[in-house]
């Protein structure tokens, strides 16, 4: 794309705005800043969605804020007042009022080291170091309450407000809540509202912490309270974990919202195998979810086969897989956690019969082993996506040129693979952080369908560290974390579900280019003969080019095209086996594409994806769908429960 | 067959099916009834005709966009500036073809090449600072200091995280 820094041409201003639509907040802040013209086309987008995470910038922006029309669409809030004895509260140096600043006198008696920072020595991200005074606090609330167009609402990193219950109800847009990494402050008389008749669609309650201990089934306890607000039965995307339970809500006497996406993430321990009281029960009063997303250790389930009959897509840790699938006609399957061979083979012929719908798969083993490919061939006929990732051995030269026309060509439809290895991370160094590895994604259910809503709960790469380091052991990061923040998140994405096992010798399995990223990921600072090199080490896992030395003659080229022509002609042999193949990636970072069969194969380099893939796309295609929902609705006939067929519909097209 | 006839006086024979991707032009058959009678385009040159009818034809056959389902999507419409390979194959012009494509497909209106346009001018913007943007358009910087430093002081949140 040429820049034609010389073109004079440009564009009326009724069609920059659909470009500027496009930008993020961060971007479009830039664009206002160009000129009158640019402002005056993009300031209204600016102030469509809005950030406020700090009372500076609150204070700076308030002239702007009550009179930008239309208000905004989307907030994000993130500005705690300041109140003493609050655990999240305890970096906070100073109080901001519209004056200015006042630093927080220390109190002695104020234990600036909480246990887990003694251990860890690490921050909690989600602690805020400015905070506002009362004033300016109840300012920004009115302020808040005003913004009665908001369609989503994002509480991230603060303590509620205390009349947190009624401002949800001042939106009468709202569509879209999330509560993540949030305290609930102690609040002597609850509110008694019925959230029953909140409109949102979508709801995230992830990390909630409460101001006191409270014994976890109280309901009249503030952070058990904020589980009320899953009864808005407008609800269709539900997403929790394990500080909040939210399926405790509801009972035989309060039935559940016709949910169609549920996305729990448990805690990591090992050591605790139950399910959670009452999730089966849970579960079992869903019959329109079609999207279901367990993270973390999930014990198996013990559903009754009529359980979920609209299931479709399915991501989950191998111990839950089998009894998840078994009854249901799984389209897209994801299993999160690293699956043992024999036992996944298992699984596979156990549930053979439910397995021939599933078009999208995706696993991770510890051991390539070339049964694999047949095993697949075998269950899953009617695959159009296929992702392996695999963390030791790999396909020898022979598997891989004789992949096409042994075992691909028996998949038709098959339009992407993915098959390559990710390096384990290095052994951690303290054994105290050890084997909670957090399955911390993006906190989104698929059904979540604003990419601003996403980029609202992107953090901060260096912020997102420390998180992960919160939830987790941060060691590994330290290698690479310095010097390539864009490599972080690929990183992160590679190991949140690798179950780390600390008996085992990683460093035989990763290795580091010298600015510390492991081979196989991009470096920001490689040079592109460097990245030739690695990526060729890489490929050795795979056993072929072992020889000969990578040639680089034209570095520009091979920064576009990291890979040799072998590589090209065992895709274009694939192709030749499954002509629907627009798609293939035999490592971590690069992808082959081509456009359609005219067209040559292409490498690129593949920013995310490499995890989840899966759920990334529309969930499945529209006419196995239909299927799918129409035996459901016969299978909830049978099993005399009331059909909810005016219910699934409209949700059907709505998510598609 | 469809005849056109650009600003440049060239004429282009196209097929319905290809050409009624342009809801001016379907709307313009089904009001005028089929006729050998070209239609003239004025506000569309040949060289951009061209690749209009190239993406055309490559995407006949795709269901249209509804003015209904498009309305409603609008506000929890993905904001991905993610293009199809094809798509972003196609598009790699330069920057006054870009602009064209994007006045025709908005003149024929074309809603799936109007998006892809955008998006890919979108991508464009991203990550560039003010400076390079206005590198990037030919833009004039008709702020006074005083008016640029209160912008951006105003503006600060949409730095925050």
């Amino acid at each position: 794309m040429s820049t034609a820094a010389s073109s004079p041409m440009t564009l009326p201003n009724e069609l920059w705005l659909p470009i500027f639509e496009y930008l993020p907040p961060r971007s479009l802040r830039n664009v206002v800043l160009t000129s009158k013209k640019f402002h005056s086309v993009a300031i209204r987008l600016l102030y469509k969605h809005l950030i406020l995470t700090s009372p500076t910038s609150f204070t700076t922006a308030r002239s702007v804020l009550s009179s930008i029309q239309p208000s905004p669409h989307a907030l994000l809030l993130s500005i705690s007042p300041f109140v003493r004895n609050v655990e999240q509260l305890q970096e906070a140096v100073a109080v901001v009022s519209f004056e200015g600043l006042k630093p927080i006198t220390v109190n002695a008696n104020n234990n600036r080291h909480s246990t887990r920072s003694l251990f860890s020595e690490i921050k909690d991200a989600y602690q805020p170091t400015l905070v506002a005074d009362m004033t300016l606090y109840n300012t920004l609330l009115s302020q808040v309450t005003s913004f009665t167009s908001l369609r989503q609402l994002v509480f991230r990193g603060m303590i509620l407000p205390g009349n947190f219950h009624s401002i949800v109800h001042d939106f009468p847009h709202l569509r879209d809540l999330a509560v993540v990494h949030c305290t609930v402050p102690f609040v002597r008389v609850p509110p008694d509202i019925d959230h029953t008749s909140l409109k949102i669609e979508t709801l995230t309650l992830l990390d909630i912490r409460a101001a006191s201990r409270s014994d976890d089934d109280d309901t009249n306890l503030p952070r058990t309270r904020l589980r009320l607000l899953a009864k808005a039965s407008t609800l269709r995307t539900l997403t929790y974990d394990h500080t909040v339970w939210v399926h405790r809500a509801f009972t035989s006497s309060s039935p559940s919202p016709p949910l169609t996406a549920l996305d729990v993430k448990f805690p990591v321990q090992k050591d605790r195998p139950r399910i959670p009281l009452g999730f089966i029960s849970f579960l079992e009063t869903l019959p329109s979810l079609r999207t279901l997303i367990l993270r973390n250790h999930v014990p198996a389930l013990l559903l009754s086969s009529s359980a979920l009959p609209a299931l479709c897509a399915v991501s989950t840790p191998f111990s839950a897989m089998t009894s998840l699938c078994f009854g249901r006609s799984i389209v897209k399957l994801d299993i999160r956690d690293e699956a043992m061979l024999a036992p996944l083979y298992k699984a596979f012929a156990e549930v053979h019969s439910r397995l021939s719908r599933v078009q999208e798969l995706s696993f991770f083993v510890g051991d390539w082993d070339d049964e694999l490919m047949l095993a697949i061939v075998a269950h899953f006929p009617n695959l159009t996506k296929l992702q392996i990732r695999y963390a030791r051995g790999g396909p020898s030269e022979d598997t891989i040129i004789g992949m096409g026309s042994r075992t691909l060509y028996a998949l038709p439809y098959l339009v992407s693979v993915h098959i390559f290895c990710i390096p384990l991370p290095p052994p951690p160094q303290n054994f105290l952080e050890t084997n909670n590895v957090d399955d911390d994604t993006a906190y989104g259910a698929p059904g979540i369908d604003d990419t601003y809503f996403q980029s609202m709960h992107d953090i901060d790469p260096d912020t997102d560290t420390n998180l992960e380091q919160d939830n987790s052991n941060g060691n590994y990061g330290i290698h690479y974390r310095r010097h390539a923040r864009n490599s972080h998140n690929t990183l992160t994405a590679i190991y949140q579900d690798v179950d780390m096992n600390v008996d085992m010798d990683m460093d035989t399995y990763i290795v580091y280019c010298r600015h510390g990223i492991p081979i196989g990921l991009p470096c920001q600072e490689c040079t592109a003969a460097e990245q030739q090199k690695r990526f060729d080490r890489t490929i050795n896992n795979l056993e072929y080019n072992s020889d000969s030395e990578p040639e680089f003659e034209e570095p520009e080229e091979l920064k576009m095209e990291p890979f040799d022509d072998y590589t090209r002609e065992l895709v274009i042999a694939w192709n030749r086996a499954c002509p629907g193949l627009r798609t293939v990636q035999l490592h971590p970072g690069w992808v082959w594409r081509r456009a359609d069969p005219a067209d040559c194969w292409v490498a690129r380099p593949c920013e995310s994806g490499i995890f989840g893939d899966v759920f990334e796309s529309p969930p499945c295609d529209a006419m196995i769908l239909a299927d799918i929902i129409k035996n459901a609705e016969s299978d909830v006939r049978d099993t005399g429960w009331i059909s909810l067929g005016p219910l699934l519909h409209p949700t059907i097209t709505t998510d598609m | 067959m469809v005849h056109l006839v650009t600003s440049d006086n060239v004429e282009f024979v196209v097929e319905k099916e290809v050409v009624e991707r342009s809801v001016l032009i379907k709307n313009m058959l089904e009001d005028v009834g089929e006729s050998d009678q070209s239609i003239p385009l004025a506000n569309v040159s040949s060289a951009v005709l061209r690749k209009v009818i190239e993406y055309c034809e490559h995407h006949r056959g795709e269901p249209l966009p509804s003015g209904d389902a498009d309305q409603n999507q609008d506000e929890t419409r993905k904001r991905t500036t993610d293009i199809s390979e094809w798509d972003q194959k196609f598009i790699t012009v330069d920057q006054e073809m870009l602009f064209e494509i994007i006045l025709a497909a908005n003149y024929l209106d074309i809603k799936s090449l109007l998006d892809v346009g955008c998006k890919t001018v979108a991508n464009m913007i991203k990550g560039k600072t003010p400076d390079e943007i206005r590198r990037l358009f030919n833009i004039v910087n008709d702020f006074t200091p005083e008016e640029e430093a209160q912008i951006k002081k105003e503006n600060e949140w949409a730095e925050d995280r």
